[in-house]
C-alpha cells in the first residue's frame, strides 16, 4: 500500500473509530484535501472487508458504520511505521529535521 | 444506471450509499463508477460475501466459467487448425492440456451433499438447465443425418452456426449451475484444494497458449485465429492468476 492509496486512506479514517461511507469520505479529504470518488471508496470497502481488515456494524439511519478488525489495526500500524520509516530516511537526505 | 453494472452482491451491501455519493458527485464520478464495475466483474472472490465458504464457492465458479471459455477457445482453435492435437510441440498437444485441465476442475468443483434433498435439488437444476442445448444439440443430429451430402454442403453455414451456438449455450448453463447451485446443496472445496487447482487450471491454459501462439507461424504464413485464440488464452491465463492471488488474500 502506498499513502495515496484509496485503501490506506480508508483505514487511516477509520483509525478514530467506526464511521460510514460519506463520513469516511470527509475524514479524507480534512487528510489531503480532495475526496475519493464513490468507486474508489466503496471499491477500497469491499476490498478492505474481503481481507478482514474493516467489519460492518448495524445500520444506523440507513447507513452502516465500517470499523477497523484488530488485524486491521495491525495492518494498518505497520503500513505507517514503514511510510514513517521511509518519510524520516527521505527527510533525513534532504537535510531535513523529520521531527 | 451505472450501479445496475455492479455485481448485485455488491449493490446489496454498498447501493444506497453508493447511489446517494455518486449524485452528489455527479457526472465526474462516471468514469471511478465505469472502473469499479468491471474491476468488481474481474474480482468475484472479494465481493460481499456472508462467509468464507461463500468466496470460496464464487471462486470455484468463476474459475470453471474461466476453464469452460478455455475449452471454448481451444475448440475453435483446433476446428480452424485440427493439426493443433498433434503438432507444435510432440511432447504436448492441447488435448493433453485439456486433460490436465481436467485434473483442475475437479479439483475446485463443489461436493454434493451426501442427503437426498441436495441429489434432488443438483439434478433437477442440471436437468433444468441443460435441457434446452440438449434438445439443440440432438435437432442439429437429427437434421444432419437426414440431409444428403449436397444439401448438407448447402446448408454448412447454418449448421455450423448452430453447433457453435450450442456450445456456447451448454458452456453458459454449466457454469450457471456451478455459480448458482444452493449451498445446501453443495459444500464449497476447501481452501488447499481450491488453490491448488486454479493452479492447475492457469497452469493448463497458459501451456494451451504457447500451443497456439507458437503454432501461429509455423504454417503457410500466418495465422490470425491461432494468434487471437492464443492471445485469448493469455487473458485468460492472467484472469486465473487473478482469481488465485484473491483466494489467498481474502
Amino acid at each position: 500500500m502506498q499513502a495515496n492509496d484509496a485503501q490506506t486512506l480508508v483505514l487511516c479514517a477509520l483509525s478514530n473509530g467506526p464511521l460510514h461511507g460519506y463520513a469516511i469520505n470527509t475524514a479524507i479529504e480534512e487528510l489531503t484535501g480532495t475526496r475519493l470518488g464513490p468507486g474508489s471508496l466503496y471499491g477500497a470497502l469491499t476490498r478492505l472487508e474481503a481481507k478482514g481488515l474493516v467489519e460492518s456494524l448495524e445500520e444506523v439511519d440507513r447507513a452502516r458504520p465500517v470499523q477497523l478488525t484488530t488485524k486491521g489495526r495491525q495492518v494498518l500500524e505497520g503500513e505507517l511505521r514503514a511510510m514513517a520509516r521511509v518519510a524520516a530516511a527521505g527527510l533525513r537526505g534532504l537535510g531535513v529535521n523529520p521531527a | 444506471m451505472l450501479l445496475r453494472l455492479h455485481p448485485a452482491a455488491f449493490r446489496e451491501r454498498w447501493g444506497a450509499a453508493l447511489e446517494a455519493d455518486a449524485s452528489a458527485a455527479g457526472r465526474r464520478s462516471w468514469p471511478g463508477l465505469l472502473a469499479n464495475a468491471a474491476d468488481l466483474w474481474l474480482h468475484p472472490v472479494i465481493w460481499p460475501a456472508k462467509s468464507a465458504a461463500q468466496r470460496r464457492h464464487r471462486a470455484a465458479a468463476a474459475a470453471f466459467t474461466l476453464t469452460l471459455a478455455t475449452w471454448f477457445v481451444d475448440r475453435a482453435g483446433t476446428a480452424n487448425d485440427p493439426r493443433l492435437t498433434w503438432r507444435a510441440h510432440r511432447t504436448l498437444n492441447v488435448t493433453e492440456c485439456a486433460a490436465f485441465m481436467l485434473l483442475g476442475v475437479i479439483m475446485i468443483m463443489p461436493l454434493p451433499r451426501p442427503t437426498r434433498q441436495a441429489a434432488t435439488t443438483l439434478l433437477r437444476r442440471t436437468l433444468r438447465a441443460l435441457a434446452a442445448p440438449a434438445v439443440l444439440f440432438f435437432a442439429e443430429l437429427i437434421l444432419v443425418r437426414a440431409l444428403t451430402p449436397a444439401a448438407h454442403s448447402a446448408a454448412h453455414p447454418l449448421i455450423a452456426a448452430c453447433y457453435w451456438s450450442t456450445l456456447a449455450l451448454g458452456a453458459v448453463q454449466t457454469s450457471r449451475i456451478v455459480g448458482t447451485i444452493s449451498t445446501s446443496a453443495v459444500t464449497p472445496p476447501h481452501p488447499t484444494r481450491l488453490r491448488l487447482g486454479i493452479a492447475i487450471l492457469a497452469t493448463g491454459c497458459a501451456l494451451t497458449a504457447f500451443i497456439s501462439l507458437s503454432s501461429t507461424t509455423t504454417g503457410h504464413g500466418f495465422d490470425a485465429v491461432s494468434a487471437a485464440s492464443g492471445s485469448g488464452m493469455l487473458l485468460l491465463t492472467a484472469w486465473f492468476l487473478t482469481i488465485l492471488r484473491d483466494v489467498n488474500e481474502c
